[in-house]
């Protein structure tokens, strides 16, 4: 039992981390993306930015499930 | 806004509600006010987002670089604010967690929900235009 409130707190620090790890991955690979497709067609830069920001809300919904599971760790279970 | 924003901010904004309302009448009004909490901090997020979005459609000839970067920084703001606004319903507003975090998860997963109907229908209205 001594072990468990530790063990929590690891637990809820590598959600975080792990969802921020994930976001940033799926946020790079998005932008450089979006930088691509502005290089090759500046002309649509207004159509790809709302995309562009669309599609980053996707990406970082999970991340954020994620951290709001891991507050709820940190400060409700632990 | 633009129309996806307002979507969005829509369907987070009546599952907010209609969550808060069936929780403040089937469990207690405690629990109402913390999954109304929880919908809100995301219901913040996108009008974050989206405020952040309009700020770029304002000016003229911003580069690409220009949008990237203020993407970037605003994932790590909403980040840091979910953190932020949620430790503080826990801590100082004394929130019941796991109706804040069921009032946040069920209003984010909206940001899940909404861009899959969107292609869903593209897809439904182009098989109808095949089909014609």
């Amino acid at each position: 039992m001594e072990l468990a409130t530790p063990l929590l707190y690891i637990a809820g620090a590598l959600m975080m981390g792990l969802g921020a790890l994930g976001a940033s991955v799926g946020i790079g690979i998005l932008g450089g993306r979006f930088l691509e497709g502005a290089a090759r067609q500046p002309e649509l830069i207004p159509m790809l930015r709302t995309q562009f920001f669309v599609v980053m809300g996707l990406v970082d919904a999970v991340p954020m499930i994620a951290v709001g599971l891991a507050m709820y760790v940190l400060f409700a279970v632990a | 806004m633009r129309p996806e924003y307002a979507r969005l901010a829509g369907l987070q904004g009546s599952i907010t509600i209609i969550g808060a309302a069936i929780t403040y009448f089937v469990v207690t009004p405690l629990t109402a006010k913390s999954f109304a909490y929880g919908g809100s901090v995301a219901l913040v997020g996108t009008l974050f987002l989206s405020w952040r979005l309009s700020q770029g459609e304002r000016r003229e000839n911003l580069g690409a670089e220009w949008y990237v970067r203020q993407a970037y920084r605003t994932a790590i703001e909403r980040f840091a604010g979910v953190i932020f606004l949620l430790a503080l319903g826990f801590q100082l507003l004394k929130l019941a967690p796991l109706w804040t975090l069921s009032g946040f998860i069920i209003g984010q997963s909206a940001w899940l929900v909404v861009p899959a109907w969107a292609r869903l229908r593209t897809g439904l209205d182009k098989t109808e235009n095949e089909n014609k």
